[in-house]
Protein backbone atom coordinates (compact mmCIF):
# COMPACT_ATOMS: atom_id res chain seq x y z
CA UNK A 1 0.00 0.00 0.00
CA UNK A 2 2.70 2.45 1.05
CA UNK A 3 4.82 1.36 -1.89
CA UNK A 4 1.98 1.99 -4.30
CA UNK A 5 1.40 5.44 -2.85
CA UNK A 6 5.06 6.33 -3.21
CA UNK A 7 5.21 5.05 -6.78
CA UNK A 8 2.09 7.08 -7.56
CA UNK A 9 3.62 10.19 -6.01
CA UNK A 10 6.77 9.68 -8.06
CA UNK A 11 4.76 9.31 -11.24
CA UNK A 12 2.87 12.53 -10.48
CA UNK A 13 6.14 14.40 -9.94
CA UNK A 14 7.42 13.14 -13.29
CA UNK A 15 4.12 14.15 -14.85
CA UNK A 16 4.55 17.63 -13.39
CA UNK A 17 8.05 17.88 -14.88
CA UNK A 18 6.65 16.86 -18.25
CA UNK A 19 3.96 19.55 -17.97
CA UNK A 20 6.34 22.26 -16.80
CA UNK A 21 9.19 21.66 -19.21
CA UNK A 22 7.32 20.54 -22.28
CA UNK A 23 3.59 21.23 -22.24
CA UNK A 24 3.82 24.87 -21.09
CA UNK A 25 6.15 25.52 -24.05
CA UNK A 26 3.70 23.92 -26.49
CA UNK A 27 0.74 25.94 -25.22
CA UNK A 28 2.56 29.25 -24.83
CA UNK A 29 4.35 29.07 -28.19
CA UNK A 30 1.05 28.47 -29.96
CA UNK A 31 -0.64 31.35 -28.10
CA UNK A 32 2.28 33.70 -28.78
CA UNK A 33 2.31 32.81 -32.48
CA UNK A 34 -1.39 33.61 -32.72
CA UNK A 35 -0.81 36.99 -31.10
CA UNK A 36 2.12 37.73 -33.41
CA UNK A 37 -0.07 37.05 -36.43
CA UNK A 38 -2.90 39.22 -35.05
CA UNK A 39 -0.48 42.07 -34.32
CA UNK A 40 1.12 41.92 -37.77
CA UNK A 41 -2.31 42.03 -39.34
CA UNK A 42 -3.38 45.04 -37.30
CA UNK A 43 -0.07 46.79 -38.02
CA UNK A 44 -0.60 46.30 -41.74
CA UNK A 45 -4.11 47.74 -41.49
CA UNK A 46 -2.96 50.72 -39.45
CA UNK A 47 -0.02 51.54 -41.67
CA UNK A 48 0.08 55.25 -42.51
CA UNK A 49 -0.19 54.58 -46.24
CA UNK A 50 -3.15 52.27 -45.80
CA UNK A 51 -6.66 53.54 -46.55
CA UNK A 52 -7.77 51.80 -43.37
CA UNK A 53 -5.43 53.82 -41.21
CA UNK A 54 -8.26 55.76 -39.64
CA UNK A 55 -10.33 52.75 -38.70
CA UNK A 56 -10.15 51.22 -35.28
CA UNK A 57 -7.88 48.22 -34.98
CA UNK A 58 -9.84 45.09 -35.80
CA UNK A 59 -10.07 42.49 -33.10
CA UNK A 60 -8.27 39.63 -34.73
CA UNK A 61 -7.46 38.19 -31.35
CA UNK A 62 -7.88 34.43 -31.30
CA UNK A 63 -8.84 34.20 -27.65
CA UNK A 64 -10.34 36.21 -24.84
CA UNK A 65 -6.99 36.82 -23.20
CA UNK A 66 -5.87 38.91 -26.16
CA UNK A 67 -7.27 42.35 -25.72
CA UNK A 68 -7.59 44.73 -28.59
CA UNK A 69 -4.24 46.32 -29.25
CA UNK A 70 -5.30 49.84 -28.41
CA UNK A 71 -1.77 50.93 -27.73
CA UNK A 72 -0.76 50.38 -31.32
CA UNK A 73 -3.00 53.11 -32.62
CA UNK A 74 -0.56 55.94 -32.19
CA UNK A 75 -1.06 58.47 -34.90
CA UNK A 76 1.96 58.54 -37.11
CA UNK A 77 3.65 61.88 -37.13
CA UNK A 78 5.96 63.19 -39.76
CA UNK A 79 8.73 64.17 -37.38
CA UNK A 80 12.25 64.22 -38.76
CA UNK A 81 13.17 60.62 -39.23
CA UNK A 82 16.90 60.46 -39.60
CA UNK A 83 18.49 61.88 -36.48
CA UNK A 84 15.49 61.81 -34.18
CA UNK A 85 13.51 58.59 -33.93
CA UNK A 86 10.49 60.62 -32.91
CA UNK A 87 8.37 60.07 -29.86
CA UNK A 88 6.86 56.68 -29.29
CA UNK A 89 3.20 56.23 -28.56
CA UNK A 90 2.51 58.19 -25.43
CA UNK A 91 -0.72 56.66 -24.14
CA UNK A 92 -0.42 53.65 -21.84
CA UNK A 93 -2.13 50.58 -23.30
CA UNK A 94 -4.57 48.56 -21.16
CA UNK A 95 -3.15 45.69 -19.14
CA UNK A 96 -2.78 42.49 -21.10
CA UNK A 97 -3.07 44.10 -24.52
CA UNK A 98 -0.32 43.75 -27.10
CA UNK A 99 1.61 46.89 -27.93
CA UNK A 100 4.58 45.82 -30.02
CA UNK A 101 6.59 42.98 -31.52
CA UNK A 102 10.16 42.27 -30.52
CA UNK A 103 12.43 40.72 -33.14
CA UNK A 104 15.65 39.10 -31.90
CA UNK A 105 17.04 37.96 -35.26
CA UNK A 106 20.35 36.77 -33.80
CA UNK A 107 18.61 34.09 -31.74
CA UNK A 108 15.62 33.65 -34.03
CA UNK A 109 12.90 34.95 -31.72
CA UNK A 110 9.81 36.96 -32.62
CA UNK A 111 7.49 37.68 -29.71
CA UNK A 112 4.60 39.99 -28.90
CA UNK A 113 4.97 42.48 -26.07
CA UNK A 114 1.93 42.67 -23.79
CA UNK A 115 1.26 45.31 -21.19
CA UNK A 116 2.08 44.13 -17.66
CA UNK A 117 4.50 41.70 -16.01
CA UNK A 118 2.11 39.51 -14.02
CA UNK A 119 2.76 35.79 -14.34
CA UNK A 120 -0.70 35.41 -15.88
CA UNK A 121 0.57 37.54 -18.77
CA UNK A 122 4.13 36.23 -19.01
CA UNK A 123 2.90 32.62 -18.95
CA UNK A 124 1.32 33.25 -22.36
CA UNK A 125 4.79 33.09 -23.93
CA UNK A 126 4.92 36.83 -24.50
CA UNK A 127 7.23 39.54 -23.27
CA UNK A 128 5.67 41.78 -20.63
CA UNK A 129 6.08 45.54 -20.65
CA UNK A 130 6.74 47.05 -17.22
CA UNK A 131 3.84 49.53 -16.96
CA UNK A 132 6.08 52.02 -15.14
CA UNK A 133 8.59 52.07 -17.97
CA UNK A 134 8.54 53.95 -21.25
CA UNK A 135 7.04 52.87 -24.56
CA UNK A 136 9.04 51.66 -27.58
CA UNK A 137 11.28 54.34 -29.08
CA UNK A 138 10.65 56.87 -26.34
CA UNK A 139 13.52 58.66 -24.68
CA UNK A 140 13.92 56.70 -21.45
CA UNK A 141 13.73 52.97 -20.96
CA UNK A 142 11.47 50.44 -22.70
CA UNK A 143 11.63 47.62 -20.13
CA UNK A 144 10.25 44.13 -20.68
CA UNK A 145 10.23 40.90 -18.70
CA UNK A 146 9.97 37.42 -20.15
CA UNK A 147 10.53 33.79 -19.27
CA UNK A 148 14.02 32.38 -19.80
CA UNK A 149 12.74 28.84 -19.38
CA UNK A 150 9.31 27.23 -19.75
CA UNK A 151 6.09 28.89 -20.99
CA UNK A 152 7.58 29.33 -24.44
CA UNK A 153 10.91 30.56 -23.04
CA UNK A 154 11.02 33.70 -25.22
CA UNK A 155 14.37 34.77 -23.78
CA UNK A 156 16.03 31.34 -23.56
CA UNK A 157 19.06 32.38 -25.62
CA UNK A 158 19.49 35.89 -24.24
CA UNK A 159 22.98 34.99 -23.06
CA UNK A 160 24.03 34.50 -26.68
CA UNK A 161 23.36 38.12 -27.60
CA UNK A 162 26.57 40.06 -28.16
CA UNK A 163 27.30 43.77 -28.21
CA UNK A 164 25.93 45.28 -31.41
CA UNK A 165 23.37 42.55 -32.08
CA UNK A 166 20.08 44.07 -33.27
CA UNK A 167 16.92 44.16 -31.18
CA UNK A 168 14.09 45.37 -33.39
CA UNK A 169 10.87 46.63 -31.77
CA UNK A 170 8.02 46.85 -34.26
CA UNK A 171 4.95 49.01 -33.73
CA UNK A 172 2.19 50.22 -36.02
CA UNK A 173 4.40 53.17 -36.99
CA UNK A 174 7.48 51.21 -37.95
CA UNK A 175 10.60 49.62 -36.56
CA UNK A 176 12.74 50.87 -33.70
CA UNK A 177 16.18 49.34 -34.21
CA UNK A 178 18.07 48.95 -30.94
CA UNK A 179 21.60 47.56 -30.67
CA UNK A 180 22.69 45.33 -27.79
CA UNK A 181 25.01 47.13 -25.43
CA UNK A 182 25.70 44.77 -22.53
CA UNK A 183 24.25 42.23 -20.13
CA UNK A 184 24.49 42.34 -16.36
CA UNK A 185 23.72 39.69 -13.76
CA UNK A 186 21.59 41.33 -11.07
CA UNK A 187 19.42 40.48 -8.10
CA UNK A 188 15.63 40.35 -8.54
CA UNK A 189 15.36 43.37 -6.26
CA UNK A 190 17.52 45.62 -8.44
CA UNK A 191 14.71 47.61 -9.99
CA UNK A 192 17.09 50.37 -11.03
CA UNK A 193 17.66 48.52 -14.31
CA UNK A 194 14.17 49.55 -15.45
CA UNK A 195 14.64 53.21 -14.46
CA UNK A 196 14.40 55.81 -17.28
CA UNK A 197 18.19 55.96 -17.21
CA UNK A 198 19.04 52.26 -16.71
CA UNK A 199 20.89 51.79 -13.45
CA UNK A 200 20.48 55.40 -12.37
CA UNK A 201 17.00 55.96 -10.92
CA UNK A 202 16.00 59.58 -10.53
CA UNK A 203 18.11 60.80 -13.43
CA UNK A 204 16.48 62.51 -16.39
CA UNK A 205 16.84 60.42 -19.54
CA UNK A 206 18.42 61.80 -22.70
CA UNK A 207 18.71 58.54 -24.63
CA UNK A 208 16.27 55.81 -25.62
CA UNK A 209 17.14 52.46 -24.05
CA UNK A 210 15.56 49.06 -23.81
CA UNK A 211 16.11 46.40 -21.16
CA UNK A 212 15.02 42.76 -20.92
CA UNK A 213 15.04 41.04 -17.51
CA UNK A 214 14.68 37.24 -17.72
CA UNK A 215 15.75 34.83 -15.00
CA UNK A 216 19.31 33.82 -14.37
CA UNK A 217 20.66 31.21 -14.32
CA UNK A 218 18.37 29.05 -16.44
CA UNK A 219 15.77 27.13 -14.41
CA UNK A 220 16.31 29.36 -11.39
CA UNK A 221 14.81 32.58 -10.09
CA UNK A 222 17.80 33.40 -7.91
CA UNK A 223 19.05 36.21 -10.12
CA UNK A 224 18.12 38.13 -13.26
CA UNK A 225 20.11 38.80 -16.36
CA UNK A 226 19.48 42.33 -17.59
CA UNK A 227 20.17 42.87 -21.29
CA UNK A 228 20.51 46.52 -22.27
CA UNK A 229 20.11 47.83 -25.81
CA UNK A 230 20.32 51.39 -27.10
CA UNK A 231 18.13 52.87 -29.84
CA UNK A 232 20.07 53.30 -33.06
CA UNK A 233 17.44 54.47 -35.49
CA UNK A 234 13.77 54.44 -36.46
CA UNK A 235 12.54 53.00 -39.74
CA UNK A 236 9.03 54.21 -40.64
CA UNK A 237 6.62 51.59 -41.96
CA UNK A 238 6.47 53.32 -45.33
CA UNK A 239 10.20 52.60 -45.79
CA UNK A 240 9.74 48.85 -45.36
CA UNK A 241 11.31 46.48 -42.87
CA UNK A 242 14.94 47.17 -41.89
CA UNK A 243 17.69 44.88 -43.15
CA UNK A 244 18.25 43.51 -39.64
CA UNK A 245 15.03 41.53 -39.92
CA UNK A 246 15.38 40.67 -43.57
CA UNK A 247 13.63 43.70 -45.05
CA UNK B 1 -4.64 0.04 -3.65
CA UNK B 2 -4.40 -0.83 -7.31
CA UNK B 3 -5.40 -4.42 -6.62
CA UNK B 4 -8.60 -3.14 -5.01
CA UNK B 5 -9.22 -0.85 -7.97
CA UNK B 6 -8.77 -3.78 -10.34
CA UNK B 7 -11.34 -5.79 -8.39
CA UNK B 8 -13.84 -2.96 -8.37
CA UNK B 9 -13.69 -2.46 -12.14
CA UNK B 10 -16.34 -4.45 -14.00
CA UNK B 11 -16.09 -6.63 -17.09
CA UNK B 12 -13.42 -8.77 -18.71
CA UNK B 13 -9.72 -7.88 -18.74
CA UNK B 14 -9.92 -5.84 -21.92
CA UNK B 15 -12.69 -3.65 -20.54
CA UNK B 16 -10.86 -3.20 -17.24
CA UNK B 17 -7.69 -2.16 -19.06
CA UNK B 18 -9.63 0.35 -21.16
CA UNK B 19 -11.25 1.80 -18.04
CA UNK B 20 -7.85 2.08 -16.36
CA UNK B 21 -6.46 3.96 -19.35
CA UNK B 22 -9.48 6.25 -19.29
CA UNK B 23 -8.99 6.94 -15.58
CA UNK B 24 -5.30 7.66 -16.15
CA UNK B 25 -6.18 10.07 -18.97
CA UNK B 26 -8.64 11.88 -16.69
CA UNK B 27 -5.93 12.23 -14.02
CA UNK B 28 -3.49 13.66 -16.59
CA UNK B 29 -6.02 16.16 -17.93
CA UNK B 30 -7.05 17.32 -14.47
CA UNK B 31 -3.38 17.75 -13.48
CA UNK B 32 -2.41 19.60 -16.68
CA UNK B 33 -5.43 21.86 -16.72
CA UNK B 34 -5.88 22.76 -13.07
CA UNK B 35 -3.50 21.21 -10.52
CA UNK B 36 -0.12 22.01 -12.10
CA UNK B 37 -0.96 25.60 -13.13
CA UNK B 38 -2.00 26.21 -9.52
CA UNK B 39 1.15 24.89 -7.88
CA UNK B 40 3.69 26.06 -10.48
CA UNK B 41 3.90 29.66 -9.19
CA UNK B 42 4.98 28.27 -5.82
CA UNK B 43 8.19 26.86 -7.32
CA UNK B 44 11.27 29.09 -7.38
CA UNK B 45 12.05 28.62 -11.08
CA UNK B 46 9.63 31.00 -12.77
CA UNK B 47 9.67 34.65 -11.84
CA UNK B 48 11.25 36.74 -14.51
CA UNK B 49 10.53 40.31 -13.48
CA UNK B 50 12.38 42.64 -11.16
CA UNK B 51 10.54 44.20 -8.27
CA UNK B 52 11.20 45.88 -4.99
CA UNK B 53 11.53 43.28 -2.20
Amino acid sequence: MLGELLVTAGALVLLFALWQFWWTDVVADAAADDRVAALQESFALEAPDSPDADLAAPSTAPDDATAEPEGTQGTPDSADRDSDPGPGESQAPPSGSDLALVHLPTIGELRPVSQGVDLAILNLGVLGHYPSSDLPGEVGNFAVAGHRTTYGAPLWAIGELRTGDPVVVETARGWFVYAMDRTEIILPSQTEVIAPVPGEPGEDPTEAWMVMTPCHPKFSAEQRIAAFARLERFVPRTDGAPTEIGG
Amino acid sequence: MYAALWRVLPGPVAVRLALLLLLAAVVVVVCFAWVFPTIAPLLPINDPDVQAP
